[in-house]
């Protein structure tokens, strides 16, 4: 289960940090801001301005150094491949440290979105930016039986491990073989409790109308919230000065 | 005589694929305010018969269908099944299936947001259900993080939300520890107090026969009993139809083999206890 001890990162903590009490529009804004300065640079010096501007006080907000730490340890693989790979067809040992800098920040920066921000906020987030309902219904409901689903991929592969298939035995290859005799069921077992789900939703009166209430939502946001979105926009504005002085 | 809430008239339906029907030839009607306890083998007809009551059958799945159903006076044949879902709440065995929200909260909202009511009416029914069911604490929990009981709190809690004339439960302790089985019942036997029909189909008699006004059992599709329960369960071919009378009424009969007969029929324990003592003390025993 080591994609989903990954995964573990990016699950909603609860209302335990200052992070996951601010509104999720700023920490959307923060959160492109991020990404869009990482992908825009390739230089080194301006991956490091991203992560030390604007990624580190985030991570400090959220209190998930720790949390980081792990991520970054089971990303470790995935970090040396993009270094690597770019070091072997660039021979740029800066370009390639930039390259494998992005992915960190990109990781780090969707971590601590969704470990601060719970999904209901999500939802709530698209609904503002007046994403149509059946797509972030489709949205919600898929997160929401990512645990489901999981466990029942779970309970599949424990049945047949119990029956003599070894799945962490071999070679990658080998391995990778291993799981194709679970992916029959699993996906039978996917397929049946969508039909179960269609057939929940018609007795809940879902398209009873098309004037569909939506009776949660984003408060207004708070001082702190625009205090937050202020200092991303500073931050973002530090970045881009910095990085091309 | 006011109107029957469900009124099925010669129905018989066998699924696409299917070589039998899985009900045949059924007619009844439930009036207002009806407990009505459903029971039989596995594969007897007892969940198709709930997907009857909201549509679901003929709508949903596909098979060749005869008969009429009636929903207080309106023909299940011609509206869709969320339009009937306003008359009739059902609550599926697995409830893992039907938690479709992020959390507890906008689980019991869902609902009432699909039959768009104003927002005020919806946050203040949600906050009634919520305390009622004594799901306040687990308002913002997700519902994969909640035990079984929990879960099937929530789903019936969500559906009583939209106040369905007919609350039907589909197997509803499946995934319940005893204990929470025996909570289930107590707040359905609130929800009678409120007057709401409801059809529980079940296996597990011991936990609902106390509630039941009336019931039903079906074997290979036929309804082959129909009363209430002190006529039903007190008959002894009921084994034979794969049905496990409760142990209260199983005593009974047992003494009736050995010539003891009681007065009345009890179907709880503590009215059975009443009865037993109540004949001790009625004898000499000096």
């Amino acid at each position: 289960m080591v994609a989903l001890s990954f995964l573990a990162a990016f699950e909603y903590e609860g209302k335990l940090s200052r992070l996951s009490r601010v509104d999720p529009r700023p920490k959307l804004i923060w959160l492109v801001a991020a990404m869009v300065l990482s992908i825009a640079y390739s230089s080194l010096k301006a991956q490091l301005l991203i992560a030390v501007i604007m990624v580190l006080p985030v991570i400090a907000l959220g209190g998930v150094a720790s949390v980081v730490l792990s991520l970054l340890k089971s990303t470790s693989l995935l970090f040396a491949m993009v270094f690597g790979l770019n070091y072997v067809f660039t021979r740029d040992l800066s370009f390639s440290l930039a390259m494998g800098l992005r992915l960190v920040i990109l990781v780090v920066c969707f971590a601590s979105f969704f470990r601060s921000t719970h999904t209901s906020e999500l939802s709530d987030l698209m609904t503002k930016l007046r994403i149509p309902f059946y797509v972030t219904f489709t949205f919600t409901t898929a997160i929401r039986f990512i645990p489901t689903l999981a466990m029942e991929a779970q309970e599949i592969m424990d049945a047949q491990a119990s029956r003599g298939l070894e799945l962490e035995r071999g070679s990658l290859l080998r391995r990778l073989k291993n799981y194709i005799p679970l992916l029959v069921p699993i996906l039978v077992c996917a397929i049946r409790r969508s039909y179960q789900l269609a057939e929940a939703l018609e007795s809940r009166c879902f398209g009873y109308t098309k004037k569909r209430t939506m009776a949660y939502g984003l408060p207004p946001m708070s001082k702190t919230d625009w205090m937050f979105l202020a200092a991303s926009v500073a931050q973002s504005a530090a970045v881009i000065l910095l990085a091309s002085m | 005589m006011p109107e029957p809430i469900v009124d099925i008239q010669n129905v018989t339906f066998k699924y696409a694929g299917s070589s039998a029907p899985a009900i045949v030839d059924v007619s009844l009607q439930i009036k207002r305010g009806e407990v009505v306890l459903v029971t039989g083998a596995s594969g007897s007809g007892k969940s198709t018969f709930c997907r009857l009551l909201n549509g679901l059958i003929p709508h949903f799945y596909e098979g060749e269908f005869s008969g009429c159903v009636f929903i207080n006076g309106v023909d299940t044949r011609t509206i869709p099944v969320y339009v009937l879902s306003k008359d009739v709440g059902l609550v599926f065995q697995n409830p893992d299936n039907q938690l479709v929200s992020l959390s507890v909260e906008r689980e019991i909202a869902f609902g009432l947001e699909n039959l768009g009511l104003p927002r005020e009416e919806i946050i203040k029914r949600t906050e009634f259900i919520l305390k009622y069911f004594g799901l306040d604490r687990l308002r913002d929990v997700p519902p994969y993080k909640l035990s079984g009981g929990e879960k099937q709190r929530t789903a019936l809690a969500a559906v009583v939300a939209m106040r369905p004339l007919l609350l039907v439960l589909d197997e509803p302790t499946a995934e319940l520890d005893p204990m929470s089985a025996l909570q289930l019942a107590l707040m359905l036997s609130q929800l009678r107090e409120m007057e709401t029909t409801i059809v529980i189909v079940e296996h597990r008699l011991d936990v609902f026969t106390p509630l039941a006004t009336r019931i039903l059992v079906f074997s290979e599709g036929q309804l082959v009993r129909d009363g209430p329960p002190e006529e039903v369960l007190f008959d002894s071919n009921l084994s034979s139809l794969g049905v496990s009378t409760p142990r209260v009424v199983q005593l009974q009969l047992k003494l009736e083999e050995l010539g003891i007969k009681l007065p009345i029929k009890a179907l709880t324990v503590s009215s059975l206890v009443d009865q037993l003592s109540s004949a001790v003390s009625s004898l000499d025993l000096r």
